[in-house]
């Protein structure tokens, strides 16, 4: 059942995202910068490209569940994720059709859905009144320092289970349909 | 194609339906999470629980590299320190007696500075960094409740804003809004207290908002503390809080912004203290208005 161990390593993402920030060192926490891990969401696109077949739609399914477990356990704020992964995770499965899918594709790819991740959580959090940000202030602070240091994680996540997710892939749907 | 276009509309507008009801849902003021919601928090805690310590080890060895360098010049300063320390025990150990008969003179049992600590240690930070929450490891089984004050040893650093069986979420101070406020005193020697609120976290500023209510003319100077005060009804007071950074006088003149230092380094948190009031806080919003 490799689709268990993929729950399993979600899990496992969603629980270290909490120790994350403490990695980053002090001085950069101190100025105005945010970075946020997305590291569950970084997995969850590589899923999308690599595990998912076209008629398939395992990675929405999971960060419908992951996304709301997110909710739950950081923020107290309902919803916003789940709904922020989930689409952001169909839309990275839509632009995998286009292209064929190699190195440089993925990570445009997982670049082009985190930044569409951050600005919707912006839109959200804006409508709710959590945060009064200028857009050009949350560009140059949220924005971009977080899209690069996510996609460093996400190039460790490609060298990984790249390869492994096509393996895993072809033995798990091919059985089931 | 133009189904499956129709349909993934659908479903579109359905996933926003629910957002809406969602945050809707959770932005109501509730006081308590919802069952499932506990058991979330508590499973997930528990897991960090365990990651939390040896990863913190880690961290802590790894930050503490740079430290060394400065060790030396640091224990210099921290001898003469506590030279002075000692002398400063024995005074308040004198005081501390002293305060305690004089009451009993007074009959007053319960004062509005008097808290149960309650020890925790933090095992995570939320990743979204514009809520600025963290967990705990205590919950409702070791006596924390929503809307506790909660310090480190340095001072004040956020309030408790909901509570499963094993853990708890603290709001930082960072990423408290118009809604949470904390009323607060300036602390000086004789009667003439100056009492406001903290109003919220200035992000650009990188600075509490502590907005002075009256003006009679008291003057606020810079590197003054700011400590918090009862009359709030929901604090402990004596809490230090932060210390003054900038003044700036009101547009209309009827009040003062001044702009705050948290006193507590709100990044390396590791050990936190959640205060339980010793006195009730209903009372207490009585006994202040008798006063």
């Amino acid at each position: 059942m490799k689709r268990l161990v993929l729950v399993l390593i979600l899990f496992g993402l969603l629980v270290i995202e909490g120790i994350a920030i403490d990695l980053l060192p002090l001085r950069l926490l101190e100025t105005e910068i945010l970075i946020v891990p997305h590291w569950l969401f970084m997995f969850l696109i590589v899923v999308a490209i690599f595990f998912d077949k076209s008629h398939t739609f395992y990675a929405v399914a999971y960060s419908i569940v992951f996304g709301i477990l997110i909710d739950i356990v950081y923020a107290d704020i309902l919803g916003v994720y789940m709904f922020v992964y989930a689409v952001s995770v169909y839309i990275a499965q839509m632009l995998k059709r286009l292209f064929i899918t190699n190195f440089l594709v993925s990570c445009i790819i997982a670049m082009v859905t985190i930044s569409l991740v951050e600005i919707q959580i912006y839109i959200v959090y804006s409508f709710v009144g959590t945060i009064d940000l200028s857009f050009m202030f949350f560009m140059t602070h949220r924005l971009l320092p977080t899209v690069v240091a996510n996609l460093l994680f996400f190039l460790l996540v490609y060298f990984i289970f790249s390869k492994r997710l096509v393996r895993w892939s072809d033995e798990e749907l091919q059985r089931v349909s | 194609m133009s189904f499956f276009r129709r349909k993934s509309l659908f479903i579109l507008l359905i996933g926003i339906i629910l957002l809406v009801v969602l945050v809707g849902y959770s932005l109501t003021k509730r006081d308590n999470l919802s069952g499932p919601e506990k058991v979330i928090v508590d499973s997930v805690g528990w897991m960090q629980n365990i990651i939390s310590q040896p990863a913190n080890f880690f961290i802590d060895m790894y930050h503490s590299i740079g430290d060394i360098k400065i060790t030396y010049e640091e224990n210099k300063v921290l001898k003469e320190k506590l030279a002075e320390y000692k002398t400063l025990v024995y005074e308040v150990n004198e005081l501390d007696k002293e305060n305690e008969e004089l009451r009993k003179t007074l009959d007053i049992v319960d004062s509005p500075r008097d808290f149960e600590p309650i020890l925790a240690t933090v095992i995570s930070r939320s990743p979204e960094r514009w809520l600025e929450q963290i967990t705990i490891n205590r919950g409702t089984k070791h006596g924390v409740e929503t809307n506790m004050a909660v310090m480190t040893v340095d001072g004040m650093i956020g309030k408790v804003t909901s509570v499963s069986n094993m853990h708890a979420t603290v709001q930082l101070i960072t990423g408290f809004d118009q809604l949470n406020r904390i009323s607060a005193t300036i602390s000086r020697k004789g009667k003439d207290n100056i009492f406001g609120l903290i109003e919220g976290y200035d992000k650009e500023k990188e600075a509490l908002v502590f907005r002075i209510m009256e003006q009679s003319g008291k003057k606020v100077k810079e590197e003054e503390l700011v400590v918090s005060s009862s009359l709030g009804g929901q604090y402990p007071s004596g809490l230090p809080i932060g210390t003054i950074k900038e003044i700036e006088a009101d547009p209309y003149g009827l009040t003062t912004k001044v702009y705050l230092e948290p006193s507590a380094n709100i990044y390396d948190i590791n050990q936190v203290i959640v205060i339980d009031r010793a006195l009730d806080t209903d009372d207490d919003t009585e006994n202040s208005g008798d006063k």
